[in-house]
């Protein structure tokens, strides 16, 4: 037995998003938002249109660790909370390789991107692809651009195999190899010790 | 010698050239083949071509990962190693399945007929996949 | 006023719509690091950027909810807005106003309750995504082309009042 996303995912996709009194969704130990995926795409877009050239990697770098941060903390939230615990834990049988396979279907379930792991060493490296993913809508030009999978993929293998939380940040690195938003069938991401 | 090297060179660069989809295409190509899968073993889809009539390749990929999970579960019970190949066959399909590293190829055709022709052609392509992945 | 929702998860993609609009979930992390982006790149319009996106894309939700339920222009489609904002779960909002002018207040907001609980309190107002939101609200409530509102954030959550308040003018 292993994590089977595709449960993970209908079970995940069940459960309803709804605010309380107060306007709020305070789910994982955060407070979620649903946003229309074009308002996060044309900010990232807009913002580096307007970034002179020798301030685009400093802008691209905070772009991803926007997500870096959300991911290390939110994704702790995920694979702690009782959603987790209920749906993921009993299917996990191979430690840190399962929590990691229950993170990236509770990745896909969010609606970040169609995603999932295609290699781990472990503790060492991992090899993601995400054949959707909302980042790569409307793309135009030969730019690699899917900051929030980079920094949540490096976020995600760090909780699995970086010191514990919250001290395991910083330890980890991702590239990114392909993207369908530059005309690849997929994205692919590789997260490295850096 | 110096043309042997030009060859070895030759070959090599062309493998580098290579992707596991133009694999993933060529097992494709194989007379009795409707779709090639490359899922890991949670079910996720890396890697798909082909179609099948029935189904859709997403749910080809989870019932893969499914069996091929409780075979190995099933392996380590008997203490028989790990699992090398799975062949199954329907009254509409046939479905092979061989480890590719830590994921799954799974080749889906609509019958047996062609089966000898698919494992020989696959013998070779299999472990070249798993180099691309 | 309840608005009609309709949640829909499309299993090919995985995506997730709201009203036919696509959708995304995400935390008080990534928003108000966003927000913090926005305003480290403030000298080249990091916030204004972030305000204008906001009015741009939000405003369509708005504009084809109103079409389809024939909600009509004025109070009714601040009062919608209101409650999308409730929906998206940004926070909870009160609102007045004609074509000329209006006032809205957030009792409970999202953007200055994460950043508080992120960072403390702050010395001046962050909350440049709900003036784009409010932006594109009353456009939509009196049927406005984009950037036809000056919207001014005059109190917040995030610099320790009990509510934020925003003051909305026509340009």
């Amino acid at each position: 037995m292993t994590v089977m996303r595709d449960k993970v995912v209908k079970d995940l996709v069940n459960i309803t998003v709804t605010h309380d009194q107060d306007g709020l969704i305070p789910n994982f130990n955060v407070l979620v938002n649903q946003l229309p995926t074009s308002f996060w795409n044309t900010f990232a877009e807009r913002i580096i249109a307007t970034c002179p050239a020798d301030r685009k990697p400093a802008l691209e770098a905070a772009l991803i660790q926007c997500a870096y941060e959300c991911g290390y903390h939110t994704g702790y939230g995920i694979i702690t909370s009782q959603e987790f615990k209920s749906v993921v834990m009993p299917m996990v049988t191979e430690g840190p390789k399962d929590v990691l396979r229950g993170a990236f279907a509770v990745f896909t379930a969010w609606g970040w991107a169609k995603s999932g792991i295609v290699q781990i060493v472990e503790g060492e490296k991992m090899t993601i692809r995400a054949t959707d993913y909302y980042e790569a809508d409307d793309a135009k030009g030969s730019d690699k651009h899917a900051y929030m999978i980079r920094g949540i993929s490096t976020a995600f293998f760090e909780l699995a195999y970086s010191d514990p939380y919250p001290n395991g940040m910083g330890k980890f690195q991702c590239e990114q190899v392909k993207g369908i938003e530059c005309g690849d069938p997929f994205g692919e991401f590789i997260v490295t010790k850096k | 010698m110096s043309e042997v090297v030009t060859q070895v060179q030759s070959k090599t660069q062309v493998n580098q050239a290579r992707t596991s989809t133009d694999i993933l295409h060529e097992i494709n190509e194989i007379k009795g083949v409707n779709a090639v899968v490359v899922v890991g073993r949670d079910g996720f889809v890396i890697e798909s071509i082909g179609h099948m009539p029935n189904s859709n390749l997403d749910v080809l990929g989870a019932a893969i990962a499914s069996a091929i999970n409780g075979i190995s579960e099933m392996g380590a019970e008997l203490t028989v190693g790990d699992f090398t190949d799975l062949f199954v066959t329907y009254k509409e399909a046939m479905i092979m399945c061989f480890p590719v590293g830590d994921a799954i190829c799974g080749i889906a055709g609509e019958d047996a007929s062609a089966l000898g022709m698919i494992r020989h052609k696959t013998h070779k392509l299999i472990p070249e996949l798993e180099l691309y992945l | 006023m309840t608005l009609e929702l309709k949640h829909s998860f499309d299993d090919k993609t995985y995506r997730h719509f709201l009203n036919g609009f696509n959708i995304v979930l995400h935390c008080h992390h990534y928003m108000c690091l966003t927000t913090k982006l926005a305003e480290d790149f403030n000298d080249i319009g990091g916030t204004r950027i972030l305000t204008e996106t906001a009015e741009d894309t939000i405003r369509p939700i708005f504009d084809e909810y109103a079409k389809t339920h024939a909600i009509a222009p004025g109070d009714a489609r601040l009062k919608m807005a209101a409650e999308f904002y409730s929906a998206m779960g940004l926070g909870r909002m009160d609102t007045s106003g004609t074509a000329n002018a209006g006032n809205v207040t957030l009792q409970k907001s999202h953007i200055d309750q994460g950043w508080v609980k992120k960072w403390g309190n702050n010395t001046k107002p962050i909350n440049h995504f709900t003036r784009g939101y409010i932006a594109a609200m009353f456009a939509a409530a009196f049927d406005k082309p984009a950037r036809s509102y000056m919207v001014t954030e005059t109190e917040a959550i995030v610099t320790g009042k009990p509510a934020s308040a925003f003051a909305i003018v026509k340009q």
